[in-house]
């Protein structure tokens, strides 16, 4: 009797795991896909060194990559948010979006993360991790971040006989001496960013502690640090230290200006370094240094680096994903210790401490010390409020006016405080 | 019945490209007309504002500026484009060396894409390196100050248009002219008409449909210029430079106000009809004068 209703209890399992198979065969999809930009591919899937690879062979699951441009890529994800269901499972979402309408949009990973763990959580910068909580409940895990340093051209240096600078007074005097006319009547200029951005201007601001809007949205443009760096920038335009198409200059094209040996000093995020220094890209490889940016002589005391902006990508879940267990599951094999170091081996901004205490980091990125001491004491460029994208329009086009001499630089920085405070957050 | 039969039959055949026109342009301007009247963005469900959008966008300081700089440079680029087109046919038409090799030298912009056209003519115009810009030092002219100056950014604007489209009126021209029968010169010049005359009194009228549709044509796309804007100066410097097009992309990508920005295009929609209506009437009376 016992072994007949043991034979039938047998039976009885075999056909309930019979009948089960093909539910769970339809658990898990053939593939998971996350919508990024071409570098969050680049860096997670890098030949011989893919952080999804494992995971991948594992669970059985392939990963389908869709890639666009930063712009593209969030107005894509807004929309796919909107539908009753996406075939989104990950998405990578910079910080600048991270307001707290959108949460509404993604999935709480409190349970998850309770159930599931991310490994070594508190090791992920806490600043990363802060900016994607609302009402104590997290939304994204970092997985990139994008920090700015200072890089110069240290073969013009030494040329001109300048020392690298170690303030931003003395970065000042270094732009002015760098500016000359190569013998072939190529004008080589000592300083350059971003024309038609806010956040390498933001940089500058920081040498001072100055600010665009702070943390805590206040307006800071007529404050010392943010009135310091538009000037130094009003003065270097004036003095042609900064070319005369600075207002329609890239970011692209100030990479192209460094790695020709046309500007000797920018700052931009570090990873820059690497093409800088590309011997396929760069006329000047090699000679490119990057360090944390230098902070003014007066805030010595206080900082031993700028407070640069720090900007960051997370990888959030949509909340009308169809596969949300797996989707984190492959979220926090992303974000371990190892898949973190390997991406940063692989050209990415690790988001953990402790990847940069690895020796093999250590080894391959020189600025990794630079970088880890920006980050220790950086922030985003803009606090997060629905209204970001039009405040840093209105500053870039008040900068424009102040630095090409169309506005006096008080007056055009009043004019920001004036225009955005209405937009922030009341 | 067999009149009947054949318009039916007519009905049926043109229905596919009636129902695509109704799906890809009726239905969604439709919905952007709705969503002008509404505001939305991600994440918000859409709420009636009425005309608000449109009052919002009329009491923009920066939509009237815009508004000037386009009509501005779209009647420039259109007229000036006209006028060397119809030159360029006038000359074609009348025997060139070469003129196969001519006619593809001149269409190769047309195969060029604008974001190419923009980085290639903006790395020309660079102050320091650029090559057009070396050459106008050379000869003593004063700089294109296309990064700092509105009305040179503008200049240059119309300049790369123009360069970019001249091929599309061209054709269109140069294929009317080709069309013109030769009797009616020879006739002319037997009469004693001058070459003036018989460009004034032959060529212009017989060419006068082309013209039209090329001038509406023209007026509808430039009316839509955006690359050359936003990828040679970004609107800038400090936004002297903005155009419609840009000014409503601003709105809809980079601030997601989509009720504003659907508010701007079905305004740049009403801008275009209204430009359209002139050429269309005429042409409409041309051909029914021609008709009659």
């Amino acid at each position: 009797m016992t072994g007949t209703a043991t034979k039938l209890g047998l039976m009885a399992s075999a056909l309930a795991m019979t009948l089960a198979a093909p539910a769970i065969a339809q658990d898990k999809p053939e593939n998971l896909t996350i919508i990024a930009h071409r570098v969050h591919q680049t860096v997670a899937t890098a030949e011989g060194n893919d952080i999804t690879a494992n995971w991948q062979a594992e669970n059985g699951v392939g990963i389908e990559w869709v890639t666009l441009d930063t712009g593209a890529l969030h107005e894509r994800l807004f929309r796919e948010l909107q539908l009753p269901e996406t075939t989104i499972d990950i998405a990578f979402f910079l910080n600048t979006h991270a307001v707290e309408s959108v949460t509404t949009l993604l999935e709480p990973l409190n349970a998850h993360q309770a159930a599931n763990p991310v490994e070594d959580i508190e090791d992920i910068f806490p600043g990363l991790r802060d900016a994607m909580t609302f009402n104590d409940e997290l939304y994204g895990i970092p997985f990139r971040h994008a920090s700015s340093c200072f890089h110069y051209n240290a073969r013009l240096l030494e040329e001109k006989g300048i020392e690298p600078p170690e303030t931003m007074e003395e970065l000042i005097e270094a732009a002015r001496a760098l500016t000359f006319e190569r013998d072939d009547g190529t004008k080589v200029h000592g300083f350059l960013i971003n024309g038609l951005g806010y956040a390498n201007t933001v940089d500058l601001a920081r040498a001072w502690n100055g600010d665009f809007i702070t943390l805590d949205y206040e307006v800071a443009t007529t404050g010392e640090g943010m009135m310091n760096a538009v000037q130094m920038l009003r003065d270097f335009y004036e003095e042609g230290v900064m070319p005369r198409n600075w207002a329609a200059i890239q970011d692209e094209e100030v990479n192209t200006w460094m790695q020709t040996g046309r500007a000797a000093m920018t700052t931009t995020s570090c990873g820059r370094n690497r093409i800088y220094n590309d011997p396929e890209k760069s006329e000047e490889a090699g000679n490119i240094k990057t360090v944390a940016l230098p902070v003014a002589a007066a805030f010595k005391d206080q900082f031993d680096v700028a407070p640069a902006k720090v900007e960051f990508w997370t990888m959030v879940i949509p909340a009308n994903s169809q596969n949300k267990d797996l989707a984190w599951d492959l979220v926090r094999t992303m974000a371990s210790k190892e898949s973190t170091l390997m991406a940063a081996l692989n050209g990415n901004g690790p988001v953990r401490a402790s990847t940069y205490d690895s020796p093999e980091m250590q080894e391959k990125l020189a600025y990794a010390a630079d970088e880890k001491a920006v980050l220790l004491v950086g922030r985003v460029p803009l606090p997060p409020f629905d209204n970001a994208a039009k405040a840093s329009d209105i500053f870039v086009e008040e900068l424009q006016a102040a630095v090409l001499g169309m506005k006096p630089v008080a007056d055009a920085m009043e004019s920001v405080k004036t225009r955005v405070e209405p937009l922030l957050p009341q | 019945m067999k009149a009947m039969s054949t318009r039916v039959a007519h009905a049926v055949m043109v229905a596919p490209v009636q129902l695509m026109l109704v799906l890809v342009i009726g239905l969604p301007s439709l919905w952007v007309l709705w969503l002008s009247l509404h505001t939305t963005s991600f994440g918000q469900a859409p709420v009636f504002v009425g005309l608000a959008n449109y009052a919002t966008v009329l009491a923009d300081p920066y939509f009237w500026h815009a508004l000037v700089n386009t009509f501005v440079v779209v009647n420039v680029v259109v007229y000036v484009e006209l006028v060397a087109a119809l030159a360029m046919a006038t000359l074609f038409a009348s025997g060139v060396p070469f003129r196969r090799t001519m006619i593809s030298i001149i269409l190769a912009p047309y195969a060029v894409s604008e974001v190419v056209a923009v980085v290639i003519w903006k790395y020309m115009l660079e102050p320091d390196v650029g090559l057009i810009s070396g050459l106008i030092a050379l000869v003593g002219l004063p700089e294109l100050a296309w990064t700092t100056d509105r009305w040179s950014a503008l200049t240059l604007v119309s300049l790369l248009s123009i360069w970019l489209h001249l091929p599309f009126s061209f054709l269109i021209l140069y294929s009317a002219l080709l069309g013109v029968p030769k009797e009616l010169y020879e006739s002319a010049a037997i009469d004693g008409a001058n070459a003036w005359h018989r460009f004034a009194r032959i060529t212009v009228p017989i060419l006068m449909p082309a013209i039209l549709v090329a001038l509406m044509f023209r007026y509808v796309f430039a009316f839509r210029l955006f690359a050359e804007v936003w990828l040679l100066t970004g609107g800038g410097p400090a936004r002297q430079t903005e155009v419609l097009a840009t000014y409503l992309y601003r709105h809809a990508f980079r601030y997601q106000e989509f009720g504003v920005a659907s508010a701007i295009g079905w305004l740049m929609v009403v801008g275009t009809l209204l430009i359209s209506a002139v050429y269309l009437r005429e042409m409409y009376k041309r051909m029914l004068s021609a008709d009659a």
